[in-house]
């Protein structure tokens, strides 16, 4: 760790190993631990909604200490139920699972899977993760606003969010929603920077691009896609500050309201729309490619088996970055846009069906004749799997406009997404934290609590949104505060209920799991070096690494990571870093030297410590 | 049906149960005793999970099975009939795949647990299987989106000449709606016109609109085009009947438009549905703010008699608010008047 220094900078030394650290170990789990606490937040905020949706009739005073004038006669005020949609989307979309997931892994991977002693730029890694804490403690603030939040959704159309005649919310609560916005965007943005930078030049002698673990892969990409599309949200919330604040009519035209007629003309909400689905859908893979290669990484490790079809995982994530830039209208098929933009973007929707099943395929065929060990983490990832499956394939409905005009904004929907990107993505996050917890703290999640936090989640999540197809297929619209009012959407009360009950049970099995970090924190199971005898270099540094991740000189890569049970072999695994000049036995005839062909940037002379 | 599930979900809870149980009490112990578990969690799990695809695939079949009445609401258009065709052969397709991989993932996961078989297999790729889950899936879906974009441009069709013009407007949290009168002609709409009385800001320059009549419900006649212009006066909604397959933004400063045809009356529908309340219900589906969810109006399809008995009753907006025609300019004030002159006996006799 850091040198030890005299006793009076004990506070400066807490303050810059544990608080302003540039160390990527520390700032991942920094990025953990906040992506904890909004994670937490959010799920509350589910609950508060499924009370409401579960039991639209009961009486709910006893929440009255803590939500105070939220709660009117014993109901929930509607404009709440709102700003828990909003904030609720917001955060688990933002927050956990594109700051939280990319931020935890991508700081925590990246220079230990590559080799490398930290970011390319520490400083600007560390700048982005307090731009991303300024950005959430800006949205925490909001809740506390006396107009309440923002509440016009996570999509935030104007002009429900440009204007506070229309919503409470839309007065402050979107004004800090957008500041808290671009906060978050600039931090992303350097985050991503930083990852493309580290991955392409700070790779140690012998990892080719084509020797990275599928990890590397997939958060690689994901920066790819954050840094082309998050800048078009930021113009986006440019524009709707300057329409809010400024009276340009970029996205506002010919509205009455509030008993009188705006001055605003000519501008166009569609045009929000297509600018924020730009980012909008290349968000959900932003949130579901680090789950990807996460999971090929676990499932690999605890088949005892290398990946099946490497390649091919590397290229479907390339035509997912691609296509996820293409796809972003078919949010729009019924929003007035042109019906013939609908079918081109319906056929992008599917083509990027493909690489996503390809994944899947790849993912059973590795598990095809493995030798499975049910780690938590591994439970976890075959959970992924399985969330990933059911939900992707309801969007072979959704891709469809014909359908579209059906499911668009009901439960179906709902249903699909939180399966496809929200659960499947969760749990290649909690997956990713049970793997690698023995490298961030140096001691072992409990197993067996692992096993019951897995089996109330998976269980729970399938009860909730399961039944959620059903109560979507009768109709029943998202965000909708009761379904009483209308005949057509009460028919599912009882599923309505299920579904309330499965979701409070779920949030309580995520408390064996905060138990079960934070104990294990202090008083796991030591981990030692290697503990999943996995091959990737991570695991070939000290226990827990201090800040330059190797003692002596970097780690030289000799072969790819999924050397898993191969014949010959001693052991069922071979380090990327065993030459295969040691391994005659297991050798196969592709495994012989190939002139160099990928580049590195440092000679080996070179790599002496001289900056840690 | 009842008992049946109640059976299932009592004996999957009882086990549920049981094996937390045993899974605290080890942990207790382990923790307690600092010792090694004894227990075979590889097994355990691998066994969990098969239970789970056993019992998941019994509650799904089982609930598919004894489910009462249609999943989607019935249909009653005629370009409904397309989604739902769409609806169900991508359910049939998808629902095989569904089955076919979820079974694969977990019996995999049963059938190869460690310990139940020898080393793994060290297979790296095949790239004739690769090729070929690229290529299926990419088929299958291409023939999806072929089928789905057929229906799609038949449900898009161009307007015919024979067609019912009818304007709905969205506000928070209304929706009004405003027909043609005799001359078939919806007169213009300027937001800047909106106040109290003329809601749905009817642009008096326009003589085609004085004869419009806007009535507080939307009744339609069957088996005829209807064609909704839709738009919005302040944020943006989405017109949503579920029961026609309707659904289309309204956007403030924009037209959109979605034509159909219902083929069932109100009455019909009951019979049906074996509803004797049913109504069609058009909902809001964008949300528009605080009372979003209570978005209603009831829509009344009639057969064609009814539906001009009905038509014949309706008062021009204007002839209700005469105090208007002092806005109306100087060109139309002789349409105007006439309007207003022939309709003044029904408001008194309405009255």
């Amino acid at each position: 760790m850091e040198v030890t220094k005299p006793k009076r900078n004990k506070l400066l030394r807490f303050i810059f190993t544990y608080v302003f650290s540039q160390d990527h170990k520390m700032i991942a789990k920094q990025y953990l631990f906040t992506a904890i606490f909004w994670a937490l937040l959010g799920s509350l905020f589910s609950v508060i909604m499924r009370i409401q949706l579960g039991f639209p009739d009961a009486d709910v005073s006893w929440l009255k200490p803590v939500l105070g004038r939220w709660i009117q006669d014993g109901r929930l005020d509607p404009e709440f139920y709102l700003s828990m949609v909003t904030i609720h989307g917001t955060i688990m979309i933002f927050f956990v699972l594109t700051a939280g997931l990319s931020g935890t892994f991508s700081n925590l991977l990246i220079p230990l899977q590559i080799g490398a002693r930290d970011m390319a730029s520490p400083f600007i890694n560390m700048l982005s993760y307090w731009l991303f804490f300024i950005s959430g403690f800006i949205m925490f603030c909001s809740l506390f606003l006396s107009t309440g939040p923002a509440a016009g959704g996570w999509t935030s159309y104007p002009p429900l969010s440009a204007l506070p005649e229309a919503l409470r919310g839309s007065g402050g609560g979107v004004t800090l929603w957008i500041i808290s916005m671009v906060f978050f965007i600039v931090s992303t943005l350097l985050g991503g920077l930083n990852y493309i930078t580290t991955v392409l030049n700070l790779r140690t002698q012998g990892m080719y691009m084509t020797r990275l673990p599928l990890t590397v892969w997939g958060l690689f990409f994901t920066a790819i896609l954050g840094l082309v599309s998050f800048p078009v949200l930021f113009s986006a919330m440019l524009l709707l500050l300057s329409d809010r604040t400024l009276g340009t009519s970029f996205f506002l035209s010919e509205i009455y309201i509030g008993g009188r007629p705006l001055h605003f003309s000519g501008g166009s909400p569609i045009l929000f729309e297509h600018l924020f689905w730009f980012l909008g859908h290349p968000e959900v893979y932003i949130a579901i490619m680090p789950a990807f290669g996460i999971t090929s990484e676990v499932i690999s490790i605890f088949s005892r088996k290398p990946i099946f079809g490497y390649s091919a995982m590397v290229v479907s994530f390339f035509i997912i970055t691609i296509l996820s830039a293409l796809v972003w209208a078919h949010h729009m098929f019924v929003s007035g846009m042109n019906p013939f933009l609908g079918s081109v973007f319906s056929l992008t929707s599917f083509i990027i069906a493909v690489p996503s099943s390809v994944k899947v395929f790849n993912w059973l065929a590795t598990l095809w004749k493995g030798s499975i060990e049910f780690t938590p983490a591994m439970l976890f990832a075959i959970g992924m799997v399985s969330f990933f499956i059911t939900g992707g394939l309801t969007g072979l409905f959704v891709a469809n406009p014909a359908i579209d005009i059906m499911v668009h904004d009901t439960h179906f929907v709902v249903a699909h997404f939180h399966l496809v990107m929200g659960s499947a993505a969760m749990f290649g996050f909690i997956c990713g934290v049970y793997h690698w917890f023995p490298k961030m703290f140096g001691r072992l999640l409990n197993p067996q609590l692992g096993y019951l936090h897995f089996w109330i989640t998976f269980a729970g999540i399938y009860l909730i949104f399961f039944p959620m197809h059903y109560v979507g297929m009768a109709g029943f619209p998202r965000r909708y505060y009761s379904f009483t009012i209308f005949e057509s959407f009460s028919k599912y009360y009882d599923l309505n209920i299920l579904i309330s009950v499965a979701a409070f049970a779920t949030f309580g099995g995520q408390l064996i799991f905060i138990y079960n970090f934070i104990h294990s924190m202090y008083r796991g199971k030591t981990a030692g070096r290697n503990p999943w005898r996995a091959n990737t270099l991570e695991w070939t540094t000290e226990p827990v690494p201090g800040h330059g991740n190797w003692n002596g000189s970097l780690p030289v890569v000799h072969r790819w990571p999924y050397d898993y049970s191969k014949p010959g072999a001693k052991e069922d695994y071979i380090s990327q870093t065993v030459p295969y000049s040691e391994t005659m036995d297991s050798n196969l005839p592709e495994d012989q030297p190939r002139p160099r062909g990928g580049k590195s940037n440092i000679k080996e002379g070179e790599k002496k410590d001289e900056d840690f | 049906m009842k008992v049946f599930f109640w059976t299932i979900a009592g004996i999957v809870g009882i086990s549920l149960f049981y094996v937390f149980l045993k899974i605290i009490a080890d942990y207790i112990l382990y923790r307690k005793n600092e010792i090694e578990s004894k227990e075979d969690y590889n097994y355990l799990n691998a066994v969990l999970l098969i239970s789970f695809l056993v019992t998941g695939l019994i509650l799904f079949f089982g609930y598919n099975y004894f489910h009462q009445g249609p999943f989607l609401p019935v249909n009653a258009s005629e370009h409904g009939v397309y989604v739902d065709r769409m609806f169900w052969i991508t359910t049939a397709i998808t629902g095989f795949v569904f089955l076919l991989t979820q079974i694969l993932l977990f019996y995999f996961s049963y059938k190869y647990a460690k310990g139940k078989s020898k080393k793994a297999l060290y297979w790296k790729n095949n790239l004739l299987i690769e090729a070929i889950w690229f290529s299926v899936p990419t088929v299958a879906f291409v023939v999806l989106f072929m089928t789905g974009n057929y229906y799609w441009n038949a449900i898009n069709q161009g307007v015919s000449e024979d067609v019912l013009e009818i304007e709905i407007l969205g506000e928070q949290f209304n929706w009004r709606v405003r027909y043609p009168g005799k001359d078939g002609k919806l007169g213009n709409y300027n937001f800047h016109y909106i106040d109290g009385i003329n809601a749905m800001g009817l642009d008096l320059r326009d003589t085609n609109g004085y004869d419009d009549f806007m009535p507080v419900q939307l009744h339609l006649p069957r088996n005829k085009k209807v064609m909704l212009r839709i738009r919005s006066r302040d944020v943006i909604h989405s017109v949503y009947i579920p029961n026609l397959r309707v659904k289309m933004d309204a956007v403030p400063g924009m037209l959109t438009r979605f034509s159909f045809i219902p083929r069932y009356t109100t009455e019909e529908m009951k019979e049906i549905t074996n509803n004797p309340d049913f109504n069609y219900e058009i909902a809001c589906a964008e949300l528009c703010g605080r009372n979003h969810f209570s978005m209603l109006l009831i829509l009344v399809v009639e057969d064609e008699n009814d539906y001009q008995r009905w038509y014949n009753k309706q008062i021009p907006w204007l002839a209700r608010n005469s105090e208007y025609l002092v806005n109306v300019p100087a060109p139309g004030k002789e349409k105007a008047k006439l309007i207003i002159e022939a309709f003044s006996g029904k408001i008194i006799s309405n009255l």
